[in-house]
């Protein structure tokens, strides 16, 4: 299966030939290197591992194909591709191998850039709940009654 | 293939790890400070790789990441190690990305909100990043605040429910200031709030004098309104003193300068005048003061005519040497426990936080009418998981016990402060 990158919810800003890469809804950010950013940018579901090392020409030498794996396999674990479920996940372990094998990491995860949870008390985007159940009821004025009743 | 730097500290979450304060040397709030300030001492140009690294740690956990790499790079990159260029440089990029993308959902809730005919105040983080700070960026938030009138509150809900925002609560938790959060998936919760304060210090009278002296802003490309640099900077300072007992980050210190700067029009007597209505000017000293001593030359004495306790000035050195400690806050109901007057008290505490009143209870929107107990239990576990999480870490990583202890000992002289139960 040609591997497809995610590009709905995701913003990039290309900075001295890296890219980084901010993805919305998990509200995380990585930096991908000239190849992981080749990759990334070609993996459109139509080319295959051969046509992305082709592409990668002498960056991806001596093992183009070895190098796109590790590079799809960092890109699968920062959520940056398409798919999942159980063909992922053979992939996946497949790339892990790969990347132990070559030590170079391609992605890399960015500190975020707003102050630690427990000093702000602040939020993050990310998963949202289900809309509210049921009827929405009016604003209470006052504080809501307490019978006094404990739970059983 | 160009090799980037090896994530060192870098988490596999992307977030910022916990300082170690045992593990970086010592200094790197301190350290921080001087780079914010625009130092080129000696100090800073000799120091070790080791330094700069716990400095990332400081900036990314104060959120001053964005701000520190501006500065960097204004001082020509500041003798900074290469990697920690990139990384600064990364974290930089990762906000105007975020805040990129939070305008563009900002700007959809606004239009929204105008459609419906709700008038708004955008508060804190949103405001200050468009309309004090130099770029979006440089003021990185976790959510929105926005300020409605109480009678349009049901017409925001409305409005962000047809947007598709989803609220944990199907109801809201009255003698609250603001309705519990909205959540969107890929957008910054926002928080409508129908007073910015406490509702402690909320009275109609300075609730219309806020409406009424707002001054209009553009906010994410829509016209809004924003606070007056006084209520500005009195809502700030509650905040900072009051809502987070002054345990806050230094970008939130920061906000103070960044509004005294931004406005050198700020009537200071009118800020002292505010204060001694509402009964906070101990609030706004403490956010003051401290403001002042981590950015000494860029903040003036603001209140004419008022002098700070000796209380006020203990509470500000205490909470400062937790800034320069980088020690951490014990979870909030281990704070309030220690701080409770009595055993009796300790327990009505715990008990209350085990068995809240069903009413309480029945507002969420996971409450099981047919299964009330199950309710109980899972937010035992909600809270367990995250209370027992936030303990764990503390003493795995944040530095020995003593200095936990001390933290708690200051936090515990703090809360008390803040409720007014501490003499001079």
């Amino acid at each position: 299966m040609s591997p497809v990158s995610r590009r709905d919810g995701v913003l990039t800003h290309e900075v001295d030939g890296e890219l980084v890469v901010y993805d919305q809804e998990n509200d995380t950010a990585h930096r991908l290197n000239p190849v992981a950013a080749k990759v990334w940018q070609n993996c459109d579901g139509q080319r295959s591992v051969a046509d992305l090392a082709e592409l990668l020409g002498s960056d991806a030498a001596p093992d183009g194909a070895a190098v796109v794996k590790q590079a799809l396999g960092e890109l699968d674990r920062a959520n940056l591709l398409e798919g999942g479920g159980a063909a992922t996940l053979t992939r996946r372990t497949a790339m892990r191998r790969m990347a132990q094998v070559a030590g170079v990491v391609m992605v890399t995860s960015i500190v975020a850039p707003t102050p630690a949870a427990a000093l702000s008390g602040g939020g993050n985007p990310g998963k949202a709940p289900k809309g509210p159940k049921g009827p929405t009821p009016g604003i209470p004025k006052g504080p809501p009654p307490n019978k006094g009743k404990k739970p059983k | 293939m160009t090799a980037v730097a090896a994530p060192s500290m870098v988490h596999p979450t992307g977030r910022a790890p916990a300082m170690r304060a045992s593990a970086g040397p010592a200094g790197a709030v301190p350290f921080l400070l001087h780079l914010l300030r625009g130092s080129t001492a000696r100090e800073v140009e000799s120091a070790p790789p080791a330094l700069w690294r716990a400095v990332e740690h400081a900036a990314a956990r104060h959120g001053m990441g964005p701000l520190l790499h501006q500065r960097l790079q204004a001082a020509g990159g500041g003798n900074a190690p290469p990697d920690t260029r990139v990384r600064l440089r990364d974290v930089h990029l990762h906000s105007k990305l975020r805040a990129e993308a939070a305008r563009a959902r900002l700007a959809t809730v606004l239009q929204a909100l105008r459609a419906a005919g709700v008038p708004v105040i955008v508060l804190k983080g949103a405001m200050l990043a468009e309309a004090v700070y130099a770029a979006p960026e440089l003021r990185p938030m976790g959510d929105i605040d926005l300020l409605v009138p109480p009678d349009r509150l049901e017409a925001a809900r409305a409005a962000l429910l047809e947007l598709g925002y989803g609220s944990p609560y199907a109801a809201v938790i009255s003698g609250h200031h603001h309705l519990p959060r909205f959540r969107r998936t890929g957008s910054l919760p926002i928080e409508i709030h129908w007073t910015p304060f406490p509702i402690e210090f909320t009275s109609d009278t300075r609730l219309e004098e806020m409406w009424s002296t707002a001054r209009p802003v553009t906010v994410a490309g829509v016209e809004v309104l924003a606070l007056s640099p006084e209520h500005l900077l009195h809502h700030l300072c509650l905040h900072a003193a009051y809502s987070h007992r002054l345990w806050i980050p230094l970008l939130h210190l920061h906000d103070l300068v960044a509004v005294a700067g931004r406005y050198p029009e700020l009537d200071r007597k009118r800020v002292a005048s505010l204060t001694r209505e509402a009964g906070t000017g101990r609030f706004v000293h403490a956010s003051l003061m401290l403001a002042r001593r981590a950015f000494p030359s860029r903040i003036p004495d603001l209140l004419p005519g008022d002098v700070p306790t000796a209380t006020d000035r203990a509470v500000v050195e205490l909470v400062w040497s937790s800034f320069v400690e980088e020690s951490d806050p014990l979870p909030r109901l281990l704070t309030r426990l220690a701080a409770a007057p009595g055993l009796g008290e300790r327990l009505r505490l715990i008990r209350a936080y085990l068995l809240p009143p069903r009413q309480r209870l029945e507002l969420h929107r996971d409450f099981d009418d047919r299964h009330p107990y199950r309710s109980y239990l899972m937010r035992l576990r909600r809270h367990g998981r995250r209370g027992g999480g936030r303990l764990v870490d503390l003493f795995r990583t944040r530095g020995p016990l003593r200095r936990a202890w001390r933290s708690a000992r200051s936090r515990v002289l703090v809360e008390r402060w803040a409720r007014g139960e501490t003499q001079s």
